[in-house]
């Protein structure tokens, strides 16, 4: 009966009772505390976290390397994506004080795991295209796009019409052609979509919105151009359309999903995926659930409908889902059982 | 004619019982009313195309519609009009039967077609196989008009744009509070023979406003449908002349719930409150700050246009307002200001001060201290934020921002003083009154001199306007205090005057051991208010109730705070979002807070679930490097 006590005593100790929580997904479980971590590959060989002493130090090989410093209260975050090759390290002085600037990030690249950066530009909003090629960011003080081709530096950079706000995040996708498909404000606050040719330097307006309730969200698969079009308020609605690229504009396709509610939150793709995710609403409910459409098949799968459910977010094959502070995985593996996570 | 209404009155009596014969039969399926409706709808049109497809074989014209015979609408038609026309206005017929015609005049009614300009009709001593017919809407108005009703002759020469001011002059819409008396009221519009033509000035209103809109979304293309869209804005512009601003709500309402002294009588949660803001002496300055900021020197002029074209309040010189789109339209505003315990009686800062936290604090000095003129300069709109931030401060020895130069007159010693970054007349602290101060006493030619900030890119002595006089250069990049400036006198670099210090703030302390400015806690202290931390929805919901004056704030996630502009990419990202909960706004499925966001314009507040208040609250709360609650409610 000891023994029996002590063994359930060790069990308890060594899988903590807080592995699955009454939130009907599994805990992100990580050796370190999650929310000092700021990237973690699926096997667990890499993880970027934050210090303290303000440092962003990479872990991998059984090594350690700080591969930015800074002051106390600094904040990292990092953009990735599927392909691997490169991220995007936002370094901010804001997160918890500000000394009255504009909110701009140091936004670093660095060839993935190696721990060797460079500056990228200051802004906000870093994003990766084209298989990590090419990188894109908001110079928020200027209110221009900025891409960049990582290898030859060279630069594309779209002056915005939004001067509204600095707060607006840009949805964009680079077209193979190098055309740029980007979301925009006018000066009346409307929402529209925006195409830039880029060898003619030239920008004209792909889709307008209805009224000024509705907003677009953009994104690349494997089959397409993702437009979500959603409209607000009393005219709530939800329409997300696959179109393809031509030569100097953009096919419609077919229509993958329509509804009467301000859907397609959270919306995730990638370039060689033909599933994205998004977050939807339960029939007649505010409560949200998180699903994958098929833009081959047009076919919708429900993932999870967790209590608390408000947003999701992808880190390299797996999806996570953060619920009053702490982040659930809904597809993909456990940090924990890793091979190769560093324990420090 | 008195046999046509009582054929309409008794078929809607028949169309009651069908809709109940349909509920009862469709009970074995699962359908749900929409479906019914649907099932009645394409009915409806199945029957009327077959009936229409008949009468055509007999068109008939007026001279043809023999003089003393009575017609009746054929079933099918009369079907048509009670299922596609509004209720209150089929309802009202009942009253006063010379109405059907002026309806009928004024599009008010409707058919499977849409707007009638055919109705199918047959003789009282025919029959319906035999001897249907159809007419046009005109001469079937010429043939029944004069003879049942000659007043209507009158009524449609006082309805003329001509005499249209002085026939709107003699009628109230405005529905008294009391119920009884309301009641009352509505009766007796129903029986004023005006009301047909009033609901179709509210119709034209209303499609005129919706022609403006599709006119300034579409490119201009010469084609029928743009004429025509073109004729109903004009019809608009001529009538939102002549209407008086006594509220095209209440003309709205009336039109709306002409059969339904309940839901008239009952007060309206879901149109406009306008009227009702400005019996309250603290709103009403609300009110009046937004119709400045959109654009109106007078608050009648305003109000009447934004009841006309609630979306005024989206894009009305919305690129000088600032902050994030999409908003609510003025309808949806002023129901969400008559909520809202947040003072914002005054001119805000346009094109928001650069740091959100400085903006929410402004905005909480400016609630408590509303009656405080010290608090609330007339002019310190472009740096109200920073001028709160050192009002609570209080002393010049703790306030770390200083302009420094070496007095020649006190042996060389250091003088340096605090400013407030910015220009202000009266503000004697002000970056360019204190750089004045100084530049006298390095400069005596510099006695008279008034300085200004400008960009330093736009600074160019080649131009005679900046060959003489103080100019303070800043970068494009220089917002607020931590940049670098360059002060220029007559074309002379000032070197002698320095900038010194810098501004760290913190919302929270970031440490238990924190010496320096934790907003929160200098709010607080400084104006002597009760804090407490409020957890969950249930405690904010408390709070709020207990006095009209309390708000709450706090710090969250801008990608949680709105799901819908934003998106978060990566693990543990947030943007720190400010923002003061200042009313409780509840529906029939959940209770919502409503929230001021410090990058939202003052005056715009948002609606935010507390499923994403709580998570954006939760998620920063998880990054912060002190165990710190993240909303507090404020109370004096």
């Amino acid at each position: 009966m000891a023994y029996l006590s002590s063994l359930l005593l060790f069990i308890a100790i060594l899988f903590p009772t807080t592995l699955f929580s009454i939130i009907d997904l599994p805990i992100f479980a990580t050796k370190q505390s999650s929310n000092m971590i700021r990237y973690i590959s699926t096997d667990g060989k890499y993880t970027y976290y934050t210090r303290r002493t303000g440092a962003l130090a990479l872990a991998t090989n059984f090594k350690v390397v700080e591969i930015l410093q800074s002051k106390p209260l600094t904040d990292y975050f990092i953009t990735s994506s599927r392909a691997k090759k490169n991220l995007l390290i936002s370094k901010t002085h804001t997160l918890f004080e500000e000394n009255n600037t504009q909110l701009q990030s140091e936004i670093y690249v660095e060839p993935y795991g190696q721990g060797k950066i460079r500056l990228l530009g200051l802004g906000v909003d870093p994003k990766l295209h084209r298989g990590d090629l090419f990188a894109s960011y908001f110079n928020n003080q200027n209110f221009t796009l900025i891409f960049r081709e990582l290898a030859t530096k060279e630069e594309i950079q779209i002056s915005l019409t939004n001067r509204l706000s600095s707060h607006f995040s840009i949805s964009r996708v680079l077209l193979p052609n190098n055309d740029i498909l980007y979301t925009d404000i006018n000066s009346d606050g409307a929402h529209g979509i925006l195409y830039f040719a880029s060898e003619k330097k030239e920008i004209s307006l792909f889709k307008k919105g209805v009224d000024f309730q509705t907003t677009f969200d953009l994104c690349q698969s494997q089959d397409g151009i993702i437009v979500v079009t959603k409209g607000h308020d009393k005219l709530k609605r939800t329409q997300i359309d696959l179109y393809q690229p031509t030569k100097s504009s953009l096919k419609f396709i077919k229509n993958l999903y329509s509804s009467k509610s301000d859907d397609g939150l959270s919306l995730l793709c990638d370039e060689k995926e033909s599933q994205i995710y998004f977050l939807r609403h339960l029939q007649n409910s505010e409560k949200l659930e998180a699903v994958v459409l098929d833009t081959q098949s047009g076919n919708i799968k429900s993932l999870t409908s967790a209590d608390g459910l408000a947003n999701l977010m992808r880190m390299d094959g797996r999806l996570l889902t953060l619920i009053a502070g702490e982040y659930y995985i809904i597809e993909g593996d456990n940090a924990l059982q890793a091979k190769g996570a560093l324990l420090e | 004619m008195s046999q046509l209404i009582l054929q309409l009155q008794s078929y809607r009596l028949k169309l009651a019982v069908f809709l109940l014969f349909m509920s009862f039969g469709t009970l074995c399926e699962v359908l749900g009313p929409v479906t019914t409706l649907d099932k009645l709808i394409s009915l409806d049109q199945r029957n009327f195309s077959e009936t229409v497809l008949n009468a055509k074989k007999n068109r008939i014209s007026l001279h043809q519609m023999k003089n003393k015979e009575d017609y009746l609408l054929a079933p099918a038609q009369l079907q048509s009009i009670l299922l596609h026309s509004p209720t209150s206005y089929t309802g009202a017929l009942a009253t006063n039967r010379c109405d059907l015609f002026p309806l009928l005049k004024n599009n008010l009614l409707r058919d499977t077609t849409g707007e009638i300009k055919e109705l199918v009709i047959y003789p009282q001593s025919g029959t319906l196989l035999t001897d249907l017919a159809i007419v046009s809407k005109d001469d079937f108005l010429k043939y029944f008009w004069p003879k049942s009703c000659p007043k209507n002759e009158e009524l449609d020469e006082l309805f003329k744009n001509k005499n249209l001011k002085s026939t709107l002059s003699k009628v109230s819409f405005v529905k008294p509070s009391d119920k009884r008396e309301c009641i009352d009221f509505l009766a007796k519009f129903r029986k004023n023979p005006y009301w047909p033509y009033l609901c179709s000035i509210k119709r034209d209103l209303d499609i005129g406003r919706k022609s403006q809109q599709i006119l300034e979304f579409q490119n201009k293309k010469k084609s029928i449908s743009q004429k025509r869209l073109e004729s109903a804005v004009e019809r608009y512009n001529t009538l939102s002349l002549i209407i008086p601003p006594a509220n095209y709500s209440e003309l709205s309402s009336l039109c709306n719930h002409l059969d339904n002294e309940e839901s008239y009588c009952v007060s309206d949660s879901t149109g406009s409150k306008w009227p009702s803001l400005l019996q309250d002496s603290d709103k009403s300055k609300t009110v009046s700050q937004i119709c400045t900021i959109l654009g109106y020197q007078k608050t009648s002029e305003c109000l009447y246009q934004i009841e006309i074209q609630p979306n005024l309040c989206n894009y009305k010189n919305a690129s000088a307002i600032g902050g994030l789109t999409p908003r609510f339209d003025c309808n949806e505003l002023s129901q969400l200001l008559s909520d809202d315990q947040l003072y914002t009686g005054y001119p805000a800062q346009l094109n928001l001060s650069s740091s959100p936290s400085l903006e929410n604090l402004s905005r909480l000095v400016s609630h408590f201290k509303k009656s405080d003129a010290e608090f609330n300069p007339l002019d310190n709109q472009n740096f109200s934020a920073l001028y709160s931030l050192y009002k609570l401060i209080g002393k010049e020895e703790n306030w770390p921002l200083k302009l420094c130069t070496y007095d020649p007159f006190q042996e060389n010693t250091e003088l340096c003083l605090p400013y407030v970054p910015g220009d202000s007349s009266t503000l004697s602290v002000s970056e360019t009154r204190i750089v004045e101060r100084l530049l006298k006493k390095k400069v005596p030619t510099a006695s008279q001199a008034k300085c200004q900030i400008i960009k330093a890119k736009s600074y160019n002595p080649t131009f005679l306007k900046y060959k003489y006089g103080c100019f303070i250069l800043e970068a494009d990049s220089c917002i607020g205090s931590n940049c670098m400036k360059k002060i220029i006198f007559n074309e002379a670099t000032v070197k002698e005057i320095t900038y010194k210090g810098e501004l760290r703030i913190e919302y929270f302390k970031t440490s238990y051991a924190n010496t320096r400015y934790a907003l929160h806690t200098l709010l607080v202290d400084t104006l002597k208010l009760k804090s407490q931390s409020l957890k969950n929805l249930n405690e904010i919901v408390t709070f709020l109730s207990k006095n009209s004056r309390n708000v709450a704030h706090g710090v969250g996630c801008k990608e949680d705070l709105l799901p819908y502009l934003t998106t978060r990419l990566a693990l543990n990202q947030c943007t720190p979002l400010p923002f003061i909960i200042s009313g409780i706004v509840k529906s029939s499925t959940e209770t919502k807070v409503l929230v001021h966001l410090s990058i939202d314009a003052l005056y715009f507040p948002r609606v935010i679930s507390a499923r994403d208040l709580f998570q954006s609250t939760a998620s920063y709360k998880r990054l912060f490097p002190i165990n710190q609650e993240m909303i507090y409610g404020l109370s004096q």
